[in-house]
């Protein structure tokens, strides 16, 4: 193993996580303040190209670091950059070549959100192949992966923009806003929420990584050789207020948005909503400050997850408040439509594929084509989400509003393809275990 | 109603798009329940263990268990498949008839009001009107464009081609491959079977355990019914005659390989009918059964090459291999040795692998006949004499060890395979054609006017992505100015 290239290629990736950062804040202050004009826009979209340079770079030295045998998306940690990279490419074509600058307003919370994940996963050694994995038509499958899921984000985003763009109801916008940050919380509350009610997080254990360094990891074991993997987890006392108020206050916030006489309360709740999300994540903050056993990077996902959303619902304030202008400097609702179909267009094939090569993999590997694992089955779902997109749009001719509607909800789904079956499911595709 | 009346009014109702969306809708959310709740087939934790009684017999009553194989999750599927046919061939004439109807020429108040936007308009002298047609003819041969004239004489012509007719019927395509891919895993899931055994290295096998029953199978259960309720007897034996697993260096306990000799003997006349080295992703198919590396696992056991010296036949090089009097055995755990040179029988009864930091330790004891008798003692690899000090005239050396194991092999039947493979590929090249090819139609008219001059009208629609197709329209008019008019074309109206 080469450490100098290993150490190049986790400082660009982790780099690069904080351009995207540092993009988004400037393309957002840009937002506040005239994104036709302001300097700031300039700078937030060469930052993303920026980002994507130092991206692909990581990406590249990584890969010359495994080996051209092995590929750099094979675990969590890789498909957690790789995918991001497919959706920072996509976002780079809608900036520069769509010439949809706002799509980065948008997007780049998604990316920060996979690359700050990646940030966070302790072990960032490149791990040889198991056997299983050492198929072909595994590569070409998670490559299927990384187009279908970027560009359902793209599409998502744009869709986001066209829904602003041709005067559909804010309001409704941000209960659609609230039941996603509502998604994602209880998401975040983990599988042991369910079953006890209660808010655990996974316990730290210090382990020696194979390139020697150490890092805080979940404390895990197998019941037995080649079991199931247990995780030991250890109570945040009280957690589970926040994680129910501010579900709650979610949910209300979208019931009070949707509805005829009490939308004006919308905001109120939705902003209450957002503050008992940061409350939750200031409650998990203390927690790992006062129980030993706990940290935040035994729990990657927590911080970026509520950071992300915290971002997003941030950012749809500030269009409520610069309505006009953020409206003037997007293209035509048409436009934005048609990119934003021309995005699920691309990734329906890609999602087909990723089914097929999945199938063919799996056969050769286990003697099985299809086997109903929850990571599948996610991803099937998804696939007759896009399938209703697209005989809604091609048979019946749905309006754009509708359409846009589905394509965020498509993204809804893929999110919980992509992250909520690993963190909330259990099931074959464990080589994805954080 | 009378009868006729009656079938017509559920054929419609069949074949009716808001039965495709119901469709649709009802797989997304009963595809959820099967990944929260446990499934039989997908884990070997019994479900009337996980759950109470109550939501067991609830779930055993819905079939939650086996979600995907429930009567109500293959009846949407069959619905889907029924619902599909129909609407294809209801839909075929009008599909038929959009791709290959015979084109009519455009008038040219039907572009005023069709194609306001995508129209692109000239003029020019009268005297260019043949020129003109001929020119084009001229920039149509060059770019491999086969057009026909829709409309000549009474001082107009109109010229027109088309690309991609087909992609108005990729979807039957795509809609028959899905057919196809149900048809195939019907056939799989009635007539095929899936299993797994596990064979110790150096032994052989001919049973099975089935976790999916076809009703072809015809795989009859162990003689006199023995053996487990799922165990089913194969055409063959299989015996692995080898097992070789490596580990990656910088990463104990993470495999690098896993291979299987497989020797496969026909039962009834012990003839190997195939062999060969199987690794995971490379099976090896016999008659009907692939046989597939998965797993491996440790037995517990070890195979143990030990040496039984007399002490005193110690040769004065002092080397540990030098001795005169001894016994070379190769054996497992838990057998019992009987040296008749020595007057004594031992049993190796334990095997660790690390001894307090002293390497590999076997513990062994002495036996009369099937009993052990006094202290157990241990013999260390990587200190041979350490056993010398016991008060015996023999002592025990430990050359070599090697860990057993079993292997792990899946086994499977699926006859519907090449079905459902073409299926996919029907389906991926459909997908490809229906969403990305549209079918285009291009107009381009010459037409003589009062004021002695002549227009030239080119125009073009989509039946899919409009944007894109004015971007292709814009260039295709700039490449007619230039090459065919001899001056810019300007978009909107004349």
């Amino acid at each position: 193993m080469n450490s100098t290239f290993h150490e190049w290629s986790v400082g660009f990736l982790n780099y690069s996580a904080f351009i995207y950062l540092a993009s988004m804040f400037c393309l957002f202050i840009g937002v506040l303040r005239d994104p036709q004009k302001s300097r700031w826009v300039f700078i937030g979209k060469y930052l993303a190209f920026a980002a994507l340079l130092s991206h692909t770079s990581g990406l590249l030295t990584r890969w010359y670091e495994g080996g051209l045998e092995r590929p750099p998306w094979t675990n969590l940690y890789e498909s957690l950059v790789f995918f991001a990279w497919g959706a920072s490419v996509l976002l780079n074509l809608a900036i520069f070549k769509w010439k949809v600058t706002l799509a980065g307003v948008v997007l780049t919370p998604f990316i920060f959100l996979l690359m700050g994940m990646s940030v966070m996963t302790p072990n960032k050694v490149v791990e040889p192949l198991i056997p299983a994995l050492q198929s072909y038509w595994n590569r070409i499958h998670v490559v299927f992966g990384m187009l279908s899921y970027g560009a359902i984000m793209s599409s998502a985003s744009l869709a986001f923009l066209h829904l602003l763009k041709n005067k559909f109801s804010i309001k409704k916008i941000g209960g659609m806003l609230s039941l996603l940050s509502m998604m994602l919380v209880l998401m975040m509350a983990g599988r042991e929420f369910y079953k006890t009610g209660r808010l655990y997080l996974a316990r730290t254990v210090e382990q020696t990584l194979p390139d020697g360094s150490k890092a805080q990891v979940k404390d895990q074991y197998r019941e037995y050789e080649g079991g199931p993997i247990v995780t030991r987890f250890e109570e945040v006392p009280r957690g589970n207020v926040p994680v129910v108020v501010s579900s709650v206050l979610f949910l209300v916030a979208a019931l009070a948005y949707f509805s005829r006489s009490f939308h004006k309360i919308g905001h109120r709740l939705f902003a209450a909503g957002i503050i008992s999300m940061l409350a939750f994540l200031v409650w998990v903050i203390w927690a790992t400050k006062v129980n030993e056993h706990l940290t935040l990077q035994s729990n990657p996902y927590l911080l970026m997850s509520l950071l992300t959303a915290f971002f997003f619902d941030l950012f749809y304030f500030a269009v409520l408040w610069k309505q006009g202008k953020f409206m003037d400097s997007l293209p035509s609702a048409n436009r934005l439509d048609e990119l934003s179909y021309k995005n699920l267009l691309f990734a329906f094939p890609a999602q087909t594929l990723l089914l097929i090569t999945g199938a063919i993999w799996a056969y050769y590997s286990w003697g099985r084509s299809w086997g109903w694992d929850p990571k599948e089955t996610w991803a099937f779902i998804t696939y007759i989400a896009m399938l209703i997109y697209l005989h809604g749009k091609l048979l019946m001719k749905w309006k754009a509003n509708s359409l846009s509607i589905l394509a965020i909800v498509i993204m809804a789904i893929m999110i919980f393809a992509f992250l909520g079956v690993n963190l909330l499911l259990s099931g074959l595709h464990s080589y994805g275990a954080a | 109603m009378n009868f006729w009346s009656f079938v017509d009014r559920v054929w419609l109702a069949l074949g009716s798009v808001k039965l495709t969306f119901f469709i649709f809708f009802a797989i997304l959310l009963l595809s959820i329940p099967g990944t929260v709740i446990l499934q039989e087939n997908m884990s070997s934790v019994d479900p009337g263990l996980q759950y109470d009684y109550d939501f067991w017999q609830f779930g055993q009553w819905f079939q939650l268990f086996r979600s995907y194989h429930s009567f109500w999750y293959v009846s949407l599927l069959v619905l889907l498949s029924v619902n599909l046919v129909i609407c294809s061939y209801e839909r075929w004439p009008q599909m038929w008839k959009l791709a290959f109807a015979k084109p009519v020429a455009l008038k040219a108040q039907a572009i005023e009001l069709k194609e306001k936007e995508h129209r692109y308009h000239s003029e020019a002298g009268l005297s260019q009107f043949e020129s003109i047609q001929k020119d084009f003819d001229k920039w149509a041969h060059r770019k491999w464009i086969n057009y026909t004239i829709l409309e000549e004489g009474e001082g107009r012509w109109q010229a027109f081609w088309q690309k991609n007719q087909l992609a108005r019927l990729a979807n039957y395509l795509v809609h028959t491959s899905l057919l196809l891919i149900f048809a195939g895993a019907i056939w799989s899931g009635l007539y095929g079977f899936e299993g797994t055994l596990n064979v110790p290295e150096g032994a052989a096998v001919d049973t099975f355990l089935m976790f999916k029953e076809g009703s072809d199978a015809g795989l009859e259960r162990p003689p006199g019914n023995q053996g487990l309720l799922n165990e089913r007897m194969m055409d063959y034996r299989v015996e692995a005659s080898a097992f070789n697993v490596e580990f990656y260096k910088d990463f104990p306990g993470r495999p690098k390989e896993f291979a299987t000799h497989l020797n496969v003997i026909d039962r009834s006349t012990g003839a190997i009918v195939n062999s060969k080295t199987i690794r995971v992703n490379d099976p090896l198919e016999v008659g009907k059964y692939t046989f597939y590396q998965a797993s491996y696992g440790s037995l517990g056991d070890y195979r143990l090459d030990l040496r039984v010296i007399r002490k005193s036949s110690l040769l004065a090089d002092g080397t540990n291999s030098s001795f005169t009097d001894q016994k070379y055995i190769s054996t497992k755990l838990g057998q019992v040795q009987k040296i008749d040179q020595f007057k004594t029988s031992f049993v190796p009864v334990k095997f660790v692998e690390d001894i307090e930091g002293r390497g590999p330790a076997l513990q062994v004891q002495e036996a009369r006949g099937d009993t052990l008798v006094g202290e157990p003692f241990w013999v260390l690899k990587n200190d041979p004499v350490y056993d010398f000090g016991r008060e015996k005239d023999w002592a025990i050396v430990m050359d070599a060890y090697k860990p057993l194991y079993f292997t792990g092999l899946q086994l499977s039947y699926d006859p519907g395979a090449p079905v459902y493979w073409l299926g996919c590929l029907g389906m991926v090249l459909g997908t490809f054609y229906a969403l990305f090819f549209q079918h285009k139609k291009f107009y381009f008219i010459v037409e003589k006017n009062s004021s002695q001059k002549i227009a030239v009208t080119f125009t073009g629609t989509t039946h899919r992505l409009p944007h894109s197709f004015e971007a292709e329209l814009k260039k295709l008019s700039e490449d007619l100015s230039e090459h065919v008019i001899g001056k810019k074309m300007k978009e909107g109206e004349a």
